[in-house]
């Protein structure tokens, strides 16, 4: 449906109000299989559009996912009503951002899923679902996964002229199968996701997925003690992705990061550097410009260990008597905020095996899990079930699980070691593997 | 009504011309208005309205599901004419129109509040809040309240001649208090809702003692040692710890994990799954409480169904495909997020019933144990039942006495495992609100309990 955007921006100037338009068109397809039967098919198109009015220091945004013109009013004329009531300590303003510099970057949209034909999707889930019976006798079920595609476009105009558009898109699959051995059951999952449909690669899935589930059926629970630690890249994607969080500009703002007045300290090893790097081949958290229309651009957050910036939007980083790092988000239902693109961790010299080395006793931790709940983001402390391997001697020795690792995330990243490696399958961060020395954990 | 009786009609002839078994259209109008307080000042609002269909198609049980934020009949046409199967032939089948019934609100009511007079509530509510709490102490550092009204109205309409018109109203409030001494920095939390109008701010939650509350929380937890580590007796506090039984073993009750040959309690019905002392019950009609519905999502009107009784299983939560797969008649749970999502079988309001132990005799039970006396969230694997969940809060047990309190723990274990390891039921029930995810996305629940003594589960706190 065409919407009439001029005509809100002629209201909002009638009002002499500074008006923002947010509109999201996105269109996506998943299928999954069970016991060879196509057991789910869905095809959604949806589209959102979202207002942000300013007028002097007040600020407010509303929402319609109805695109008829009735509505559309509605939404506007809801929150020209409200606006007088939202002022800000800040004045917030709109810019000019005429640049449309990497707009069309193939960074973050590659190929259409309309190009691939749709029974070949199909088959895909279906090929999914079967190579895990085929791959391993044990596997009863595979209950959850399938194969999914999405493409949208999001386009920010406002009352100043900005007008950019980008388009974005993707390919996924993932499973979690159930085995069964000797009445013990265990179910794993795996996942990947790129931005190229031939890049799905099943039997890489499968075979990590299995894996998983192996090791778990022959885990068993360690002892509880105090150990020196090597986390897997992706599970140290997860402990860097909790860190960011006390570098977000909006944190500090609310006092609630535990990095707040620390700008420019040394609170950490001076090994940790950390960036958030906004234009990264094949990373999911890609952007050509931030949610208030400024080009993205790389921004040190960590360098050798001190905090040399907070991430920001326009007003945080006015606020705070910051740069703005232009990391400006926000979805046409939500508020401007801000948040990170692409995390990238330096790396170390050594790999993996000479992490081991330097354990000599220890755990490898392979997985984490329900991390998010077991996070006070208040304290930084964490408490969360995790599985692995026990390490002797350098090697990796018999698979270890139900047991919780707990400690401090700004603690964790006083004392660590990084090694040479990243995980590269998709998503938003860059992270190493890394030995945590002295972390409790809880098993039998 | 969100689309007239013709297109019904003509949707629903165009799914069965696709030679579909069934076909079901779910139209939503929800309006969202939520707003912040934090900073000492209303900070932000979210103001919107999220609408759309959803059409299902079935054949057997294969669900075919297709979604549009268009209520343009020659888009939803169109949509149906998006998926190819078995286009080109016409169906035998002519469906036969029936104008729409509106659900009659019983335990759930709703009435318009003027929005001068809500919005001074809300305000009055959360500055209050605010105000209190920092008054209580100068360690408090910042005060965050939101409160939310959604008001959902869904129009649900089906092959089998089904076609009705209902609303939800959902009135909650979240808040937090950060405190922070020279040391730490902790968080207290609290939330409450209710399915019903706004006029809950103006006379049915009490904001000063919602402040004392998270600000109390936050500043006793800078206190808190670790948690110890290790296999003990736990005891869990009864509401919000409930939330282990609706993680852990409810969703391996759902007939869309059963089904799925993805849950322990697959073919366990008749037999003991739990302790003789756990009856688990899954209730969809408590009057205004946050996890009731009149009708579910696919229509049928809900009803309370008793899962476990005595410790043997009895039934299974069981939405349109689950009782299409696996036989087992339906209970009226077939949830969704929204339109964006298929229906799957979903909780209510769920919990253990009321036993007979008191608190008391359970902590005099316990040489050296952990009674987790505020939880957080967790997270489960349907196929196995084993799950993980945060305890905010608790107090050592030394010789059937509370001792320090502690923070910081996970508590890790297998569901079924748990249950019969259940020795005492208390008769302190209480139920709590909670926002459950799942394949259909993420819908109003309820959990409740009595506190549970468990004999013996792992606690994931500090190793010495």
């Amino acid at each position: 449906m065409k919407i009439n955007k001029e005509k809100y921006f002629n209201k909002a100037a009638d009002q002499s109000v500074d008006l923002e338009i947010l509109s999201t068109k996105t269109e996506s397809f998943e299928c999954s299989f069970q016991k060879e039967q196509m057991d789910g098919f869905q095809s959604s198109n949806s589209q959102s559009l979202g207002f942000r009015l300013l007028r002097g220091n007040c600020e407010i945004t509303s929402f319609s996912e109805n695109f008829n013109e009735k509505e559309l009013d509605k939404a506007f004329d809801l929150a020209l009503e409200n606006l007088d009531s939202f002022p800000k300590e800040y004045q917030p303003k709109l810019y000019k951002n005429d640049s449309s510099a990497n707009d069309d970057s193939n960074l973050f949209y590659k190929e259409s899923p309309k190009t691939i034909n749709i029974d070949q999707k199909i088959e895909m889930a279906k090929q999914l679902e079967k190579k895990f019976y085929e791959m391993d006798s044990n596997v009863t079920a595979v209950p959850y996964g399938g194969y999914s595609d999405y493409t949208s476009v999001v386009r920010l105009q406002n009352s100043l002229g900005t007008n950019r558009t980008s388009q974005f898109s993707g390919y996924s699959i993932g499973a979690y199968p159930l085995l069964e051995v000797e009445n013990d059951k265990v179910m794993k999952g795996a996942g990947y996701s790129s931005l190229q449909y031939e890049s799905l690669n099943l039997d890489q899935l499968c075979k990590s997925a299995l894996d998983q589930c192996q090791n778990a059926l022959q885990a068993t629970q360690p002892s509880t003690g105090v150990y020196n630690l090597v986390m897997k890249n992706t599970v140290a994607q997860s402990l860097i992705g909790l860190l960011v969080g006390h570098l977000n500009g909006k944190q500090v703002k609310d006092k609630k990061s535990l990095l707040k007045d620390r700008l420019g300290e040394l609170c950490f090893s001076k090994s940790l550097d950390l960036k958030d790097l906004p234009m990264l081949e094949g990373a999911s958290g890609s952007r050509a410009f931030d949610s208030e229309g400024f080009d993205s651009r790389p921004t040190d957050l960590v360098n050798a260990g001190k905090v040399s910036n907070f991430l920001s939007n326009s007003v945080i980083a006015a606020e705070l008597g910051i740069k703005n790092s232009f990391s400006a988000v926000r979805s046409t239902k939500s508020n401007l905020s801000v948040g990170s693109s692409n995390i990238v961790m330096e790396k170390g010299d050594k790999d993996r095996t000479q992490l081991f080395n330097e354990l000599n006793q220890g755990i490898y931790i392979t997985e984490f899990k329900g991390l998010r709940s077991g996070y006070n983001s208040a304290s930084g402390d964490f408490s969360v079930q995790a599985e692995g391997f026990l390490i002797e001697n350098g090697t990796k020795k018999a698979a270890v699980k139900d047991f919780v690792v707990s400690g401090n995330i700004i603690d964790c990243f006083k004392e660590f070691e990084a090694s040479n490696n990243y995980h590269l399958a998709g998503g938003s961060m860059r992270v190493p593997d890394i030995l945590i020395p002295n972390l409790s954990v809880a098993g039998k | 009504m969100l689309l007239s009786d013709n297109t019904i009609a003509n949707i629903i002839q165009k799914g069965l011309d696709k030679q579909a078994d069934f076909v079901e259209i779910f139209a939503e109008n929800k309006l969202i208005n939520d707003m912040f307080y934090q900073n000492d000042r209303l900070e932000n609002a979210n103001l919107g309205v999220e609408a759309g269909i959803g059409i299902r198609l079935l054949y057997g049980t294969e669900s075919i599901y297709l979604t549009s934020n268009s209520f343009e009949e020659k888009d939803l046409i169109a949509l149906i004419d998006t998926y190819k199967r078995n286009s080109g032939s016409e169906s035998n089948t002519n469906y036969k129109p029936s104008p729409a019934k509106k659900v009659e609100p019983s335990y759930i009511r709703y009435r318009d509040i003027p929005s001068d007079q809500s919005y001074k509530s809300r305000m009055e509510f959360m500055e209050t809040i605010a105000k209190k709490s920092k008054e209580q102490s100068s360690l408090v550092q910042q005060v965050e309240v939101k409160t939310s009204f959604h008001l959902q109205e869904v129009q649900i309409a089906n092959s089998e001649g089904l076609h009705l018109f209902d609303t939800r109203p959902y009135t909650s409030y979240l808040g937090q208090c950060i405190s922070r001494n020279e040391k730490d920095q902790e968080m207290g939390f609290q939330r409450g809702g209710s399915m019903t109008d706004l006029s809950l701010f103006e006379k049915g939650f009490d904001p000063e003692a919602i402040a004392k509350k998270i600000t109390d929380q936050s500043i006793r937890l800078l206190d808190a040692e670790f948690a110890p580590a290790g296999e003990m007796p736990v005891i869990l506090s009864n509401g919000f710890g409930g939330v282990i039984f609706h993680e852990a073993c409810g969703h391996g009750l759902e007939t869309t994990s059963v089904a799925a040959d993805a849950s322990v309690f697959c073919g366990q019905l008749d037999k003991q799954v739990a302790s003789s002392v756990v009856t688990a019950i899954d209730d969809g009609t408590i009057d205004s409480s946050w996890g009731s519905i009149h009708v579910d999502d696919e229509g049928m009107k809900t009803q309370k169904t008793t899962l476990i009784e005595n410790g043997i299983l009895k039934r299974y939560i069981v939405d349109r495909v689950g009782h299409l797969k696996t036989g087992f008649e339906r209970t009226g749970s077939g949830r969704r997020e929204s339109y964006k999502f298929a229906p799957t079988s979903r909780m209510r309001n769920t919990y253990i019933a009321a036993g007979d132990s008191s608190l008391e005799e359970m902590i005099r039970d316990v040489d050296f144990g952990l009674y987790a006396t505020d939880m957080g969230g967790g997270s489960v694997s349907p196929g196995t039942g084993d799950y993980n969940f945060a305890v905010k809060e608790g107090r050592v047990i030394r010789n059937g006495k509370l001792e320090e309190l502690v923070k910081g723990a996970s508590l890790i274990g297998r569901g079924i495992d748990t249950l019969k390891k259940i020795d005492k039921v208390g008769n302190d029930i209480e139920l709590a609100n909670g926002t459950c995810g799942s394949s259909s996305g993420w819908v109003p629940v309820t959990v409740g309990q009595p506190s549970l003594l468990v004999s013996k589960l792992t606690v994931g706190g500090r190793a010495s």
